[in-house]
């Protein structure tokens, strides 16, 4: 059971999260599940994900925020990150830029809509 | 006493308009027509339920409420479909999540809406989300109904989406 590594999904769609999990328990994966940046802190906290898949744009806080705060803490910034951004498109209608992208400092970009396989293919890179 | 069923989160999207289109046409050409009309010019769908029965096609959209006038400016050059169209707004949409394929989760919404007397426009489930569709003038009324039957994590009963 323990061998099993722990994948956080965060991100304010529900039925994305349910699809992405479901994707990664058929892979053998343990999922953690999380709505916003806040419940996505709670959760790293409580149980220490070996890795995020994380959404940007989200209610509360931010998947950048998250993502830079996390990589700035010296107990979690090992913790690998993929963000999922739809930033490209979305640029000109919302305050998400693709610099506050580069600040985030995380491992992986992948842009919405996803696709599972190429997502779960750089999951199984980081987690092996 | 109703036992309250745990649930990650209550979404809502609010300030839509909803419309209902009945086709006639064979295989729902008016239909698809009138998709095609919201693709090209980029309205998005909040939510989108579709049937068909008795060589009908159904369909129920929500889309944001500055869009609603440019859905009916698509309605007005094809009166097939302007005939078959209704639309209702405010509404609202309310989601609860997961409700991990559980029948009960439908019951209890259903029952508690019913309990507050929530006018209810439909509802239909997705992969993790159950969805009610409700007027918005009673968001309040329908959340705390819903709110009665799952208990919610703090401080995330209700997010806006």
């Amino acid at each position: 059971m323990e061998d099993k590594k722990l994948i956080l999904v965060v991100d304010d769609d529900p039925d994305l999260v349910e699809a992405i999990s479901m994707k990664l328990a058929s892979e053998n994966y343990r999922v953690a599940k999380a709505y916003d940046g806040l419940q996505a802190w709670d959760k790293i906290k409580q149980e220490r994900p070996h890795l995020i898949i994380l959404d940007v744009m989200m209610p509360n806080k931010n998947g950048y925020q998250v993502c830079k705060e996390l990589k700035n803490d010296p107990q979690y910034k090992n913790i690998t990150v993929v963000l999922l951004t739809a930033v490209g498109e979305a640029v000109t209608s919302t305050n998400y830029t693709h610099m506050d992208g580069k600040t985030a400092l995380a491992d992986e970009f992948i842009p919405k809509p996803i696709d599972l396989d190429s997502l779960m293919e750089i999951v199984k890179d980081y987690t092996r | 006493m109703i036992e309250k069923i745990p649930m990650e989160g209550m979404k809502v999207s609010g300030d839509l308009v909803l419309v209902d289109v009945v086709d006639t046409a064979l295989a729902g050409q008016l239909l698809t027509g009138f998709l095609r009309g919201l693709a090209e010019n980029r309205i998005n769908m909040n939510l989108f339920i579709g049937g068909e029965a008795e060589g009908r096609v159904q369909s129920t959209c929500c889309v944001a409420a500055p869009d609603g006038g440019r859905v009916k400016a698509l309605m007005d050059p094809i009166p097939e479909l302007k005939a078959g169209a209704e639309f209702c707004a405010p509404v609202d949409l309310l989601s609860v999540f997961p409700h991990r394929f559980n029948l009960k989760v439908l019951g209890l919404g259903l029952m508690a809406l019913g309990r507050a007397e929530i006018l209810l426009h439909g509802f239909c489930s997705s992969l993790s989300e159950l969805t009610f569709i409700t007027d918005h003038t009673e968001l309040d009324q329908a959340s705390a109904a819903l709110a009665g039957c799952f208990s919610l994590p703090s401080g995330q009963s209700r997010t806006h989406g």
